[in-house]
């Protein structure tokens, strides 16, 4: 094999995996401690832990000895939590009962995570008539109800301490199986795993390498938080007088003791089941810490206070030139000036669209093309008033619908736009469908708000809108439910949506996208049908140079929150002018002539957001700019040259 | 479709059920005839017993006896009563229920608020303060909680009875307690599930449509978390019903748990028996029951493509 | 060593379904694949193209042998891979490396990129010794364009074009002889798509690998392949050499989707197919392409009285009826399966403007 041969002198570097992997665990602690749950929750369980250990030697008085002299006393400097029935000191008692309380814990989690995890994993590994085999037995297991089971397997082995945990070791085994058993086949389904036995892994270094590290989270999690329920468990049953067996303290038993005595000395219960609801917490905190972590449905980006923020937002005065400019000729649909627009960020704001200026007069179809991070999407969610107030601050400019600001409204106003004047196509139609409403409901929702027709009327026009968007057989069509659909159909259903309020303006966030070539072509045609016989204006956000030749009239292409050339498709695509049109055209395969032949790739990736360099972003992956000081010291002025606008002190280079 | 595979699943189920909780017997250390007959009996005697519990019969025999105790009150008494099993268990039933559906509703109802009030108010005094609340719920020992009740409500205030089942004011005390942990259970599912669901993008095309948040709030959103919530209400309304074990020792509830923890102290195998089982067909009733509902819930499960 | 890289026969892969409960009918039978042969010479691209749902990733599966076929023949450098049990299987997987479409998934998450390349030695047993794997890890990421620096990190520490780097340094550091790609620029940006396929062509031609590409993208394969098999509905409709096919596309469904990815600079409706691709579960008589065919439609429409109505329109009796068998162009740098080929324009298909 030759393909060592002829590569780049690197010196040898040794050693690296073991630092990087400890990086990668101690980076675990690190985000538990991070949030004050997990803070709050590992010491106090760091506590306990120290106090199962070391409570007999902290221990002031001997937990045993009884004093008839001095029962049922309250807490004094002597008996610092009272004495019991006994006369025993309850402070002591608590302290040494720490070790059983948790012990039955530890214990039975243990027991259950060995004999469920192993049993779960198998069960997804093998599949077959072993996975069917785990599910049933599991199912048995779940048909009595926890502490009833617990009980049963009490009964049967008499109570004592070793029984206890072994009964709620045995209660816990199926929900660790089922755990193990579910992440596993999630892991499982993951590219990497296939990606590992392509490269030739043993089932058994797949397990071993990949799947085991990858759920250890999750049983980290688990284990955490089924402690503080086995707890629970076990501590009830002491509490009814089948764990722990007196004398000996345990939290639970001592519980059940003291209610005999609730009336007349409600202190004896206050203490044990104070360490004992504590201990519970701890564990409790500590695994919803842990759940933030690895849990990945609780991790996403969450939408904060979407709703009481906005309605609290009191209707400010139009305090931006929001008034229509007095304008000569059709005003446009939609009216965009020097729009700033900018993530709020923990720290601060990160700016993302940067004095944004674009206009799309009724009948046009204007295309935003960039790449991800460029900012396109939340230009239109912007404009669509969807952007969430929590999370984009805009922090200058005008956007103007139909000659109305579409900044600062109140919550009805925006409401009304909405309404009257807008209609969204989303990238994926699927996750655009509610999935638990008929798409009948769903359309007829957008037609009836605003207007008073009834039943039949809404019907009626919720079939004509089905079949605008060319869905045979509409009336059937319209009591079933999205999931029913294909994703070209769904993507007609949520343009079926935009379209029923008649919208003046149509923005559309990669609508084609998602979709298979051939239904690509189906949907941009209907897109076009529609908008040449209601004579909307469309604005359609992409990153597919094709799509924008094929169907928009303007294109502005944008790079690093702003646009940096803006003009006619035929002129933009055909001779762009901006060094980063030009590379994008030339860096797209094509053309019988350059067959093999590589192409002009452009060198780096996009800038982060708020992380632009000097002077002009494009900078750093420019052809041009080789030699020439003026890109690093400004930002380029977008400016006339050949019929579009240009955001390049060079524009006119080439030209003749 | 579904539902006949979903019976046909229950069936085998609740036959291993019942050879399980069969079998128990089997499994006990010791001579039920001789523990029954007491330490002084003669063997005479035992022998006797043994004939009329029917332990002398081949086993199927026996475990034909059994599942025919289940309609057939002469079949299983109880050895401390003498009464019918089937008389006790009917008897501390409705107690029993009471409270489980009581703490059910009431979880449900609480818990469904506070989660939609944590879910909207992120980063607030309310979410705070829910987040505190749920967690020292999940955490509180009920057996704990339960005593500290009755001695401020009961002891302390004098605002209800502390102990038993004679008037509807009884009841209030164990529903409240007993409603804790599903209030926090549901109230964590439904700010999680509310918070997952807020970032889809059918919210976003319920607001275009120009509707208000309020209304796609709680008719898009809330709606798809209600559905994870039913499937937990059926594994709720079961852990309560087992939670009877210890709610009813606490606040002296004359119902089916108290009627299994006495048994288990004092032995009394044909009450455990025939106790767990009814638990264990409740529990297989229920999950059964929660799989349907939550099927004709969500129409993605209800059906095939057909599109 | 023979002089094909990759050689499948007849090669078919059928999904069984669930056999409903209390239901005489047989259970369902998905034709992921069915009944494709190709050959790809050692040194060429072959790609496979098709839409989602096409059975193309079922095919770039069934040629690592991660897929057992149901039937059909899979030559893997002269080896068939049913001779071979799962040791020797892993073995040859040494040869023939599989890349996926969204590094972001298909590198483990826990494991920096040392450790995955690392594992990639360790599988196979290569350069045995810490010092000689650390060797050839870095000599890897610098055949792939990243630096040192970069061994260390996690793929959510990498950027997009980093990762798919990083997943090709893992495919390459073993050193095989063919690479699957499986949509290797999809889930990328437009200014790194180049980049990638840049790097491809040149990792290609200087450690003198076979490339299987399966994607969606005609102008991917324009670029790099020499030769194509479009597939719709497990089967190859069109086949040969990757200038002819895309030049002059015989099959109807080839033309549609050239039209669909041609370059020309405006808007129209000729072209776009109607419907979307059927269920591999419930796949048409005949030619399986007749209930979307443009093509079909015209023909019937001219010659009325050798068609039938069906519920797609009229088409051709033929089209429903019988299955189309495989013809070569007559230049023979091509196959197509379709009944009318030769009555079709073999132009590149230009949209006409509205």
């Amino acid at each position: 094999m030759s393909a060592a041969a002829g590569t780049t002198n690197q010196a040898p570097e040794t050693g690296t995996a073991a630092p990087a992997a400890a990086k990668q665990r101690w980076s675990g602690l690190r985000r538990v401690v991070a949030q004050p749950k997990g803070l709050v929750g590992l010491t106090l369980v760091v506590l306990y832990l120290l106090l199962a250990i070391f409570g007999p030697l902290l221990a002031p008085h001997d937990p045993f000895r009884q004093d008839f002299a001095a029962t049922l006393k309250a807490p004094s400097a002597a008996h610092w939590f009272g004495t019991d029935q006994l006369g025993r000191d309850v402070f002591s008692r608590v302290l040494i009962g720490a070790r059983a309380t948790l012990g039955v814990g530890v214990g039975g989690v243990t027991f259950a995570f060995l004999f469920g995890v192993p049993l779960g994993v198998l069960a997804a590994w093998r599949r077959g008539w072993i996975d069917a085999l785990v599910m049933r037995v599991i199912d048995v297991m779940l048909s009595f109800p926890d502490i009833v089971f617990a009980l049963a397997i009490v009964a049967v082995l008499g109570a004592s301490t070793q029984n206890v945990i072994i009964a709620v070791g045995v209660v816990s085994v199926p929900i660790f199986a089922r755990t193990a058993r579910a992440v596993t086949l999630s892991i499982l389904a993951e590219p990497y795993i296939e990606g590992s036995a392509s490269l030739g892994a043993s089932p058994k270094r797949i397990i071993l390498r990949h799947v085991l590290p990858n759920i250890s989270g999750t049983l980290l999690t688990l284990s955490t938080l089924l402690f503080a329920s086995t707890l629970l468990s076990a501590s009830g049953l002491g509490f009814l007088g089948l764990g722990t067996q007196p004398p000996n303290p345990e939290w639970g038993t001592m519980l059940g003791e003291s209610r005999s005595y609730i009336r007349s000395n409600p202190y004896l219960a206050t203490f044990p089941g104070l360490f004992l609801a504590g201990s519970a917490l701890a564990f409790n905190l500590l695994g919803d810490a842990l759940r933030t972590i690895y849990d990945p449905a609780s991790r996403h980006a969450v939408r904060k206070r979407p709703w009481l923020g906005a309605l609290r937002r009191k209707a400010r005065p139009a305090s931006r030139d929001a008034k229509p400019e007095a304008t000569t000729g059709p005003a446009p649909a939609v009216s965009v000036r020097d729009l700033r627009l900018a993530f709020r960020a923990g720290s601060g704001l990160l700016e993302v669209v940067r004095a944004v200026d674009l206009d799309i007069q009724p009948g046009r179809t204007l295309a935003v093309v960039g790449e991800s991070g460029s900012g396109k999407t939340t230009l239109l969610r912007a404009i669509a008033t969807l952007a969430n107030p929590e999370q984009v601050a805009v922090t200058g400019g005008t956007i103007l619908i139909g000659g109305e600001s579409a900044i600062d409204l109140t919550p009805s106003a925006m409401m009304d736009l909405r309404r009257r004047k807008i209609g969204v196509v989303f990238q994926d139609a699927a996750s655009a469908l509610n999935p638990v409403l008929t798409i009948g409901a769903q359309i007829a929702e957008a037609v009836r708000i605003g207007t008073d027709l009834d039943a039949a009327a809404v019907r009626q026009r919720c079939a004509e809108l089905l079949s605008d968007v060319g869905i045979s057989d509409p009336e059937r069509r319209l009591a079933m439910y999205p999931h029913q659909f294909s994703g070209g159909m769904k993507q007609r259903i949520v343009i079926a949506i935009a379209l029923a309020q008649d919208p003046q303006l149509l923005l559309a966030d990669e609508p084609t996208s998602a979709l298979d070539v051939t239904i690509q072509q189906q949907i941009l045609a209907l897109l076009g049908d529609i908008q040449r016989k209601r004579g909307m204006a469309v604005l359609i956000v992409t990153h597919d140079l094709n799509l924008v030749a094929r169907f928009a009239d303007d294109v502005a292409v944008m790079y690093a929150g702003a646009i940096v050339e803006h003009g006619a498709v035929a002129q933009v695509l055909d001779s762009p002018r901006h060094p980063y049109t030009q590379a994008l055209r030339a860096a797209i395969p094509g053309g019988a002539g350059r067959r093999g032949k590589p192409l002009d790739a452009i060198g780096g990736e996009p800038p982060m957001v708020g992380m632009l360099p000097a002077g002009c972003a494009f900078r750093p992956r420019c052809q041009r700019t080789h030699g020439r000081p003026e890109c690093g010291r400004a930002e380029p002025p977008a400016e006339m040259v050949a019929g579009r606008k240009v955001a390049c002190f060079f524009a006119q280079e080439g030209l003749s | 479709m579904f539902i006949t595979r979903r019976l046909a699943m229950a069936v085998p189920t609740l036959l291993v059920v019942s050879v399980l909780v069969f079998f128990f017997m089997d499994m006990i250390p010791g001579d039920p005839a001789q523990m029954l007959a007491g330490p002084s009996a003669t063997n005479e005697e035992i022998d006797v017993i043994r004939d009329a519990l029917g332990l002398n019969q081949p086993l199927l025999t026996r475990y034909g006896l059994f599942i025919k105790g289940l309609w057939d009150p002469s079949v299983a008494t109880s050895f401390l009563t003498h009464r019918p099993v089937a008389l006790e268990l009917a008897e501390r039933l409705p107690n029993t229920l009471i409270v489980a559906i009581g703490g059910l509703v009431l979880g449900l109802i609480l818990g469904v608020i506070s989660g939609v009030v944590c879910a909207l108010r992120q980063g607030g005094v309310a979410e705070a303060g829910i987040t505190v609340l749920t967690l020292t719920g999940i955490s509180m020992p009920i057996y704990w909680l339960g005593l500290l009740c009755i001695w401020l409500f009961a002891v302390h205030l004098r605002w209800l009875p502390a102990a038993g089942a004679s008037t509807p004011a009884h009841f209030v005390l164990p529903i409240l307690v007993i409603a804790t942990r599903p209030t926090a259970m549901f109230s964590r599912l439904i700010t999680a599930n509310l918070l997952e669901t807020m970032g889809k993008d059918y919210l976003d095309t319920a607001r275009a449509k120009g509707l208000s948040e309020t209304r796609v709030i709680v008719f898009h959103a809330l709606r798809n978390s209600l559905v994870a919530a039913v499937s937990v209400a059926g594994v709720q309304f079961g852990g309560m019903l087992g939670g009877s074990v210890i709610t009813e020792t606490v606040f002296g509830i004359p119902g089916v748990g108290r009627l299994l923890v006495e048994a288990v102290t004092r032995s009394d195998y044909p009450v455990i028996q025939y106790t767990i089982l009814m638990f264990a067909i409740f529990f297989v009733l229920i999950n059964l029951a929660t799989d349907l509902l939550t099927q004709w819930l969500d129409p993605r499960t209800r059906e095939a493509r057909t599109t | 060593m023979s002089a094909d890289a990759i050689v499948a026969t007849a090669l078919s892969r059928h999904f069984v379904g669930r056999r409903p409960l209390f239901s005489a009918k047989p259970a369902p039978v998905a034709r992921a694949v069915d009944g494709v042969s190709f050959r790809v010479p050692r040194g060429s691209c072959f790609a496979i193209v098709g839409e989602s749902g096409s059975g193309k990733s079922s095919l770039a599966r069934l040629l690592v042998g991660l897929l057992q076929p149901t039937a059909g023949e899979v030559v893997v450098d002269g080896e068939p891979l049913s001779a071979l049990d799962a040791t020797g299987l892993r073995r040859l997987r040494r040869r023939i490396q599989l890349v996926l479409q969204d590094p972001r998934a298909s590198l483990d998450p826990r494991m920096s990129v040392f450790e995955t390349l690392h594992e990639a030695l360790a599988v196979h047993g290569l350069h045995p010794g810490r010092k000689a794997r650390a060797e050839r890890i870095a000599t890897t990421i610098g055949l792939v364009g990243l630096s040192p620096a970069h061994l260390d990190r996690f793929p959510h520490e990498l950027s997009g074009g980093q990762r798919q780097r990083a997943a090709i340094a893992r495919a390459i550091i073993c050193e095989p002889d063919i690479l699957v790609l499986d949509e290797p620029v999809s889930a990328l940006d437009v200014s790194v798509q180049a980049q990638i396929i840049n790097l491809l062509m040149e990792l290609k031609q200087r450690l003198s690998l076979t490339f299987v590409v399966i994607t969606h993208d005609l102008a991917l394969v324009e670029h790099i392949a020499d030769a194509v098999g479009v597939m719709y509905l497990g089967r190859f409709v069109e086949q040969g050499a990757a200038e002819n096919v895309c030049d002059a596309p015989r099959h109807p469904y080839t033309q549609s989707l050239m039209a669909a990815t041609s370059h020309a600079g405006a808007t129209g409706k000729a072209g776009v197919l109607e419907g979307s691709i059927p269920s591999p579960l419930a796949v048409p008589s005949g030619c399986s392409f007749h209930t979307r065919c443009p093509a079909a439609r015209l023909i019937a429409a001219r010659d009325p009285a050798s068609a039938v109505a069906t519920p797609d329109g009229l088409l051709p009796r033929r089209c429903v009826t019988q299955d189309p068998v495989s013809q070569a162009a007559p230049n023979g740098a091509s196959t197509a399966t379709c009944h009318f080929q030769d009555e079709l324009p073999t132009a590149r298909p230009q949209l006409q403007p509205a």
